[in-house]
């Protein structure tokens, strides 16, 4: 089987189980354990000489496959309009806020009874952030499967033009990059929330006092774990949410990083600019 | 009329009756349906049919190696399988007797049959 169209059957049964999502985890292997030996075999069965695979053609979008799938395994199908699924985000994004306000109290109190102007007002909201995203991306698979539709159909609008392949191809490069960039801030902010603020060291981190070079060496082993963990989670439609909700905190962080340095004060600065 | 309505409870007998006469893999059952009942049958009703019943005992899976194409995934009817097609065509026999004759446009056999 060609490399194009092991990747079509790829992305067909991806956007399948993203249109499942919503499902508990038995169901979809119990509807989706064969998929892939079947798909193989449609391809291969349908495909015409020197033409790709086309299973859309074939089979139809993914979604109504989807629903087929439910309709004939006695699952609830979920026939709403996408636009209809924000509705159900309402509950987890007021919860967000809420966690958000209370991270925000809990800065203020921490504030206040250290008198310490420093990293973690910033750090404990970044926190809060995180923490409500990822429960808003947790608590509405519905949500989850209406973006993923969304993002899918731009893709497929893109894919059509040529300007629009070759943005997908920078993006997918830039991704790899983030991954091994996303080290320094998971790094950083691990010292900075679980660490003696006054040991912070920029711009390389000492790592809880192993020095530089010790914090260059756990620098490299982040950015190869992350590496790795990115291409892994890649295909799963759910890792990649978890992944997305990561790298904002991750974002949030640097941000922090890049915008406080001056009200942290840490005492060995490295010539970092603002302290 | 929609054909899809009139399948739709009896998919399971059909497939089950497609694996009887002999043991194949998805795309040639829904090949043999679609020549069989409709052509327009749909895959996914299918693919989710045989899991279904594999996942019920009815049916058992082999991999058959290709050296051209992909490796396919034979599925054969278990014991299970086979007293579930029996019970099926027994209940498909009545009640697709009971519906010719409901069907039927002769008044005649149909009072006849309620008189009895």
């Amino acid at each position: 089987m060609s490399t194009s169209a092991a990747e079509v059957i790829l992305s067909y049964e991806a956007e399948l189980r993203a249109a499942l999502a919503d499902l508990p985890a038995g169901d979809v292997e119990a509807l989706l354990g064969d998929v892939r030996f079947h798909l193989e075999e449609v391809a291969a069965e349908t495909a015409a000489a020197d033409e790709p695979v086309d299973l859309v053609a074939v089979l139809g979008p993914p979604d109504a496959y989807a629903e087929e799938l439910r309709a004939v395994a006695g699952l609830p199908t979920s026939t709403s309009p996408v636009g209809r699924h924000w509705t159900s985000t309402w509950p987890a994004i007021v919860l967000s806020v809420l966690v958000l306000v209370g991270g925000a109290i809990l800065s203020a109190a921490v504030w206040t009874s250290t008198g310490n102007e420093g990293y973690l007002p910033p750090a404990l909201a970044v926190f809060a952030i995180g923490l409500g995203l990822t429960i808003a991306v947790r608590a509405s698979p519905e949500s989850r499967r209406a973006i993923d539709q969304r993002w899918s159909a731009l893709r497929d609008e893109m894919r059509a033009t040529g300007r629009g392949r070759e943005l997908l191809a920078m993006v997918s490069a830039a991704e790899s990059g983030w991954w091994l960039v996303r080290a320094y801030p998971a790094v950083m902010l691990v010292e900075l929330l679980a660490g003696d603020p006054r040991s912070v060291t920029y711009p390389l981190p000492s790592f809880f006092g192993t020095g530089t070079f010790g914090g260059a060496v756990v620098l490299c082993l982040t950015a190869v774990a992350s590496l790795w963990l990115g291409l892994r989670f890649q295909r799963s439609p759910s890792g990649r949410w978890i992944g997305l909700a990561v790298d904002l905190v991750l974002v949030a962080g640097l941000g922090a990083l890049l915008f406080h340095p001056g009200e942290w004060t840490p005492a060995a600065c490295n010539g970092w600019p603002g302290c | 009329m929609d054909p899809s309505q009139l399948l739709k409870g009896s998919l399971d007998l059909a497939v089950l009756a497609v694996l009887a006469k002999a043991d194949s893999y998805g795309y040639d059952v829904l090949r043999q349906l679609r020549s069989t009942l409709w052509s327009e049958l749909g895959d996914a009703s299918v693919y989710g049919t045989l899991r279904r019943l594999l996942t019920a005992g009815a049916l058992s899976t082999y991999i058959v190696p290709s050296e051209t194409g992909p490796h396919r995934k034979y599925y054969a009817l278990t014991d299970a399988g086979r007293r579930e097609l029996e019970d099926g065509r027994k209940v498909w026999t009545t009640v697709a007797t009971g519906m010719d004759l409901l069907l039927e446009p002769d008044q005649g056999r149909w009072h006849e049959h309620v008189r009895r």
